[in-house]
C-alpha cells in the first residue's frame, strides 16, 4: 500500500476531536493534505514523535490520540517503546510507517535485521499489528487492553 | 537531598498545581521523586530515556497539564536534543529540576574531569537553547 492511499483512508476513520502527531518526514505534508483541520500536531522531529503523543494521551485521557511516526524516527530513540509500554496509556494509537528508508536516500535497519513489532513486544507493548489492513489496526487500537501499537508496511 | 529540601520542593510544587512528576531515576534527587511517587497528589511516570522524557512532558504541558522533570545534570545534557525542540521550537512550559554536580563540597565520587564539565556545560548550553534557568545553591534558611 502506498503511503498517501494509507493516510487518506487513515483519516477518513478519525473524527473532529481526535488528537494527531506525525513525525518530520513524508508523514507531515501527506497528513496535512488528507486532514488540513482538526487538532494536529505536525512534524516532530527526530525520536520526538511517539513520546510528545504519549503527553497528549495523559493530558487528555479521554480523547483518542493517534501518533503517525516513521522507522528512521522511532529507531531514533526506540526506548520511547518502552515508556509508552509502562505509562500504558488507553487512547493511544501509534501508527509506523515502516518505508525501510531515510526519505530518499539509504534504506533502514528494518530492511535487515531489525523489526520494530517485535520491539514494540520486547518493550512489552501486548497490542501489537503488523500488515496494511489498516482499518483493523485502528479498530484495533480501540481493545480496551490499554496496549497499543501498529506496524503497517507503507511505503 | 535531604528530607527538609524534598519537603520545601514537593510543597512549592503542589501551591503551582504542578501534579505530574516525570522522571529517569538518578542518585542525587531519589529521595524527591520517592516522595512523589508515594504523595497521591502526583502522577508519577518514569521515563526510559531524558529524550523521551522531555518530550512527554512537552506533549502533557501544551495539553494543559502542569509537568515537572525530575533530572541530573548529565541526563538534562542527554536530553539536549528534545530540549531544543521542545523549548525553542514548541515553547512548551515544563519545569526541570535537574541536580548540580561539580562545585565545591561535591563528595559524589564521580571523576574531576566529569566534574568539570558537568559544572561549565549548562550556562553555555542552557543558554544557547533560550531556556532560562537558575542555580539554587542554598537552602531556604
Amino acid at each position: 500500500m502506498k503511503r498517501f492511499d494509507c493516510l487518506k483512508f487513515l483519516a477518513s476513520l478519525v473524527d473532529e476531536h481526535m488528537f494527531a502527531v506525525t513525525s518530520l518526514s513524508t508523514n507531515a505534508p501527506f497528513w496535512f493534505n488528507v486532514r488540513p483541520q482538526g487538532p494536529n500536531f505536525f512534524a516532530l522531529n527526530m525520536g520526538l514523535c511517539l513520546p510528545f503523543a504519549l503527553g497528549l494521551a495523559v493530558a487528555f485521557p479521554k480523547r483518542k490520540i493517534l501518533a503517525i511516526d516513521s522507522d528512521g524516527s522511532l529507531m531514533n530513540d526506540s526506548s520511547s517503546l518502552i515508556t509508552v509500554a509502562d505509562v500504558n496509556p488507553g487512547n493511544l494509537v501509534a501508527f509506523v510507517m515502516d518505508n525501510g528508508a531515510y526519505a530518499f536516500m539509504s534504506s533502514t535497519f528494518t530492511t535487515r535485521r531489525t523489526d520494530l513489532a517485535k520491539m514494540a513486544q520486547g518493550a512489552g507493548i501486548a497490542k501489537r499489528q503488523y500488515g496494511q489492513d489498516v482499518g483493523g489496526i485502528f479498530r484495533g487500537g480501540e481493545a480496551s487492553d490499554g496496549k497499543h501499537g501498529s506496524d503497517p508496511h507503507c511505503r | 537531598m535531604d528530607q527538609h529540601s524534598v519537603q520545601v520542593i514537593i510543597e512549592t510544587l503542589k501551591e503551582e498545581g504542578i501534579d505530574l512528576a516525570v522522571t529517569l531515576p538518578e542518585e542525587p534527587t531519589f529521595a524527591l521523586t520517592e516522595a512523589m511517587r508515594e504523595d497521591p497528589f502526583f502522577q508519577a511516570v518514569t521515563v526510559a530515556g531524558e529524550g523521551n522524557g522531555l518530550a512527554f512532558c512537552a506533549g502533557a504541558a501544551l495539553g494543559g497539564r502542569r509537568v515537572v522533570f525530575v533530572t541530573g545534570i548529565a541526563g538534562l545534557l542527554v536530553g539536549t536534543w528534545a530540549l531544543s525542540q521542545m523549548g525553542m521550537v514548541y515553547g512548551a512550559p515544563i519545569l526541570i529540576l535537574a541536580s548540580y554536580r561539580g562545585d565545591f563540597g561535591d563528595h559524589s565520587g564521580i571523576p574531576g574531569s566529569q566534574l568539570l564539565m558537568f559544572k561549565q556545560w549548562p550556562s553555555c548550553c542552557l543558554g544557547a537553547l533560550r531556556v532560562p534557568y537558575r542555580v539554587v545553591n542554598q537552602k531556604r534558611p
